[in-house]
């Protein structure tokens, strides 16, 4: 059973970064679409191999059938083409530079649990369930307050519009 | 947590990675709104992964969000595209200077 996850895994990894390289160099928006689409599913597969259904729905829905629609919507695009799909300013730079830095700053603590074999994550554990009790309510507080401070700040800007 | 899960979390954070890297390298409006996507869904995954009640509360409430968040950017994108008439974010920059 272990062998088939592996290898499932391997498989929607794979059709993940293929599909989302297809977006990043195609120039025409029938195949972006497509590959979009088809990352979004893959990463939705990854989360059955997780055995947690209620996020490979909300996965599907949400994020591969929104591409969807968005396909719907612009269905008059479809033969425009681009000429260079890829940015080569040289402010793009500093995308490999953040890739680089976030890697270099991971890398310690990858390196470390992959060396060990087992996973430890005690320490993190024990610095957060001194806050998992209240962590319910606090999430709820806060989700309450962006939820008020969001519709605030669109009732003000609606009212200065008129 | 297996060792499965533990690739997986390793593959959410290359995936995070790679959407920040198409976020910023494409031109075209579609592909950046997909680059955020691709980064939001695939920390999603590794936080899911993290199977203790702190990961998965902190998931859930992500992936409440979620909806909302691609709504607003499907209709901005939409928008946007209707308005200026191209995807190109080159293009509509010098649309916008012009019209000023």
């Amino acid at each position: 059973m272990e062998k088939i996850a592996n290898l499932a895994f391997y498989l929607l990894a794979f059709m993940t970064f293929i599909s989302s390289l297809v977006v990043l160099v195609s120039k025409s928006a029938r195949y972006y679409f497509l590959g979009a689409i088809a990352a979004f599913m893959s990463i939705g597969g990854i989360y059955l191999l997780l055995k947690s259904p209620v996020m490979f729905v909300i996965q599907i829905v949400f994020f591969a059938l929104g591409f969807g629609l968005l396909v719907i919507f612009l269905g008059n695009d479809f033969n425009v083409e681009m000429k260079n799909p890829i940015n080569k300013d040289i402010k793009t730079l500093i995308a490999p530079f953040i890739l680089s830095i976030f890697i270099l700053l991971i890398a310690p603590f990858l390196a470390n649990q992959i060396l060990s074999q087992k996973t430890n994550f005690d320490y993190l554990k024990n610095f957060f369930f001194e806050f998992a009790s209240s962590l319910d309510l606090v999430l709820i507080l806060l989700t309450i307050v962006l939820i008020i401070v969001l519709s605030g700040f669109y009732t003000i800007a609606f009212w200065r519009k008129k | 947590m297996s060792v499965i899960a533990f690739k997986i979390m390793l593959l959410g954070l290359i995936l995070f990675c790679f959407g920040i890297f198409i976020t910023i390298l494409s031109k075209n409006i579609f592909k950046i709104f997909f680059g955020v996507l691709l980064a939001y869904s695939s920390s999603l995954l590794a936080l899911n992964c993290w199977k203790n009640p702190t990961g998965e509360i902190l998931s859930i409430t992500f992936a409440i969000i979620a909806p909302f968040f691609i709504m607003a950017g499907m209709f901005l994108t939409i928008k946007l595209t209707k308005k200026f008439n191209t995807s190109d974010i080159s293009e509509i920059e010098k649309i916008a200077k012009g019209e000023k």
